[in-house]
Parts: structure tokens; sequence; C-alpha cells
């Protein structure tokens, strides 16, 4: 498994800089190696001999969700980049990244790789990567449901323009961001240490466990949209069987309300840690945390539209009580 | 395929998680896989009872569905359970409804 392409998504509102993001990266030396698929072809082109262009094309799926929409075109690019990557038995990419049109909702990308059988097993989701502007970034999270989107099932944010005279101030800029998606690892790209070689590095994987100090989730109270987000606090060992059972069944029935779920969980199977990670109704293979326990307890966070913490805990709680092998655990509430 | 029980497409689900270690030949997860599989499909047929559905393993490939007139469907993953037993019953499954499980408050 260890062969597969690793994959960032950058995606963003139009304007915000996301080409701009890329083509900087593709200019270092770490960024060489790197295939690139694009909906959209910006200003700012790209190398050609880099690129993959992909005419943005949905297939709605089954109940008509967003997140079940079927990307062809994605599909289809990467399985192009896959075949490019071997050729010759030699690696000609040894990472991808998928630049998403700026109204496009990213989780119908997400959704193809996770469901997608052989991309699965080529192809290495790491990070979704939100790119936000300082001049017009708040007021487009603030108006455009697409924006919001983008930023709720990100890994990381980069908030770009910080330099330019219009720019607003960066910790509103992150606030509003984090307003939706507590969780974020926040970057400023005109920041002297701001490293896209990190941001791109499928070893800095954007994982809520390796942040333990700067996470600091809060309940969001109704949010516009009511998209929000909380945290549930887990018992220290979980029953992994009784876990995976009732969060398949919620993101079944409630996956569309559900934009992103992420957490770190001890199970009963193992002494490593556990991060899983999911997109609507799309989760990826978990993440086992070997030599990488840092004590921080288990959690799970939960960023929703229209959907309050209180039935979904109450709803585990209840579940694992009655698995049998959680007597004593009971969901607390978050410090 | 699972190169230990030589069954095809073991462990495909993300909550199978023994498979999903990047190990090759992930020997010493082999009967735990197998007795938490055994589990979980104890606990989908606490869930399932109130909608009249059972859960068989099929192979250790698939799960299979049966309602009490003894149709079937076939379940490749924990994802696919939810829907075909919904279409078995008729009836919708949901977590978040306080009647969830109730057939697991029984035993």
């Amino acid at each position: 498994m260890s062969e597969r392409l690793p994959l960032f998504i950058v995606t963003g509102f139009l304007g915000s800089g996301k080409t701009t993001l890329v083509q900087r990266f593709l200019r270092e030396p770490q960024g060489h190696g790197t295939g690139v698929v694009v909906n959209e072809f910006g200003e700012a082109g790209l190398d050609h001999r880099l690129m993959v262009h992909a005419a943005e094309n949905v297939e709605l799926i089954g109940n008509g969700c967003m997140c079940c929409a079927r990307r062809a075109d994605v599909g289809r690019a990467l399985y192009d980049l896959v075949r490019m990557s071997r050729q010759d038995g030699q690696s000609r990419f040894s990472r991808a990244v998928i630049e998403t049109s700026g109204l496009a909702d990213p989780s119908p990308i997400v959704g193809t790789i996770a469901r997608d059988p052989w991309l699965r097993q080529h192809v290495e989701l790491v990070s979704v990567i939100a790119v936000v502007d300082a001049v017009a970034g708040l007021r487009n999270l603030r108006d455009f449901d697409e924006a919001r989107r983008q930023v709720a099932i990100a890994d990381a944010l980069v908030v770009t323009k910080t330099d330019l005279r219009a720019a607003q101030e960066t910790r509103d800029i992150t606030a509003a961001a984090t307003a939706i998606a507590p969780d974020l690892a926040l970057h400023d790209a005109q920041d002297p240490d701001f490293s896209l070689a990190r941001l791109f590095d499928r070893n800095e994987r954007q994982m809520v466990s390796r942040r333990g100090s700067s996470f600091a989730a809060t309940e969001v109270p109704e949010h516009d949209e009511n998209v929000g987000s909380f945290t549930i606090n887990l018992p220290e060992r979980i029953d992994w069987p009784a876990f995976t059972l009732w969060l398949s069944a919620l993101l079944h029935r409630h996956g569309d309300r559900i934009l992103r779920v992420k957490g770190l969980v001890r199970t009963s199977a193992g002494a490593d840690p556990v991060v899983i990670h999911g997109v609507q109704h799309s989760m990826h293979p978990p993440v086992h945390l070997v030599g990488e326990d840092t004590g921080q307890s288990s959690f799970l966070v939960f960023i929703t539209r229209g959907l309050t913490r209180d039935p979904i805990a109450q709803s585990l709680t209840r579940f694992l009580r009655l698995s049998g092998s959680m007597n004593r655990a009971t969901v607390s509430e978050m410090a | 395929m699972c190169e230990v029980c030589a069954i095809f497409g073991a462990g495909e689900h993300w909550s199978d998680f023994g498979r999903l270690r990047d190990e090759r030949f992930p020997f010493d997860d082999i009967q735990h896989y197998r007795d938490e599989r055994k589990r979980r499909i104890g606990l989908i047929n606490l869930v399932l009872a109130p909608a009249g559905v059972s859960c068989e393993d099929w192979d250790g490939e698939a799960l299979m569905l049966f309602d009490k007139a003894g149709r079937s469907k076939i379940a490749p993953t924990l994802n696919d359970v939810w829907p075909g037993a919904e279409a078995l019953s008729g009836r919708s499954i949901d977590p978040l409804d306080p009647s969830f499980a109730d057939g697991a408050g029984n035993v």
C-alpha cells in the first residue's frame, strides 16, 4: 500500500490563489515530480507537461447526494497520472495535486477516490488544502455556501494575499474558518516560515492527533446555514466493531449532513491509537499511529449542517453501552 | 486478497482495520480480525432484529442479509448492510432514533 501515489486536493473560492500556490510549489525543488489535475485553466498557466486537464463532469448517482456523485473526470485523470507515474517501471510522478475549480464542492472528489476500488489501491489522499485570500475571503465565507463547504472538509488552510493593502486581519479570517472547521492546520502564505514542501509532504499529514496543543474545538452555536462543529470525548478504549457499526449506520442515514468527521480513537484491539477521517458518506482507511501515542485523550470532531451534538453523543453512548463491552463508558462532555 | 485466509476482498472496508495496516502478512491480525468480524455480525443481528432482518457471514467475504420470508441480499461491506436491510424490511434505520439497537437492550 505504501506505493500508492500521494494525492493532495487544493480547493478554494474563485480568485483565492490556488493556481499561484500550486505554481509556486512546482517551482521549488521539492515540487519536482508533481502531476497536476486541473478543472479549469487559470490565467496563471501551469507547465502543461505536468498537467492533466479534466473537464468538470459530475455524475449524480444513488440518492442524488452531492458527496455520492462520481467525478468521472477526476477518476480518469488520476488513472492517467498513476499510469504515467509507472511508465517504464520508473516513477515519473511521485505526487499528485488536484486543483479544483473555484465553485467546486470537493466532496465528490473525495468520494470518488474512496469508492473506486482501483483508485483506493493506487492513490492515497493525504490532505485537502483550502486556500482563502485575505482580501475577499471573509466575504466569500459569509456569502457563499461553496466557500464554507470547501473549508469544512479541509485539513489545512492557507491564507493568501495577506501582504496586500486591502487585506483583512489574518486572525479574523482564521477565526471565521476555524468556526467552521476547528481543527484546521493554519498557514499564512506570506509567512517566512511557511513551507510548501511541508504542506505537500505525505509525512506531514495534517492529522488532528499530531496537533494536540493547538486543537481547541468548541461547540459552535448555530452558525450560518447551521454549519457548526462539536467534539465528543470518548471512553479510554472503544470497542472497534461496535463503534464502526454505529458510525457506518450514522453516515448511512445522516452522511449528507455530516460534512466531516475525524478523530483519534483507542480501540479494544491494539495499544496504538487510530486516526479516523471521513467526508460525508466516505470514510478513509484509518491510520494507525504506531509508536506515536502522545497520550492525548480520544475524541471525535463532527462538522455538520443542522445536526447537533447531543443526539449523536447520546446515540453513541447508548450503543456502546448496549454492545456490552463498554459498560463503564459514557461519552463525557468536552471539558 | 488476504494472503492468509485466501479470501478475496477481505478487509476492503475501512472498518476492517487489520488488513489496513501497512503490513503485507498480517498473521497476528488474522485471528483477531475473524473474532471481530464474528462479534460485529452478532451486533448487526441485534440492531436489525427489530426490522425482522438477520445477517450471516458469507465465507468471510461478504455479509448476507435475510428477511423472515427468506428473501436475501448480499452486502459486500458494512456500508451495504444498511440500504440492504432497509430494502428488505421497508423500514429506515436511524441510529439517532432512540429505538435503534433496542434489540440489543433485551439481550
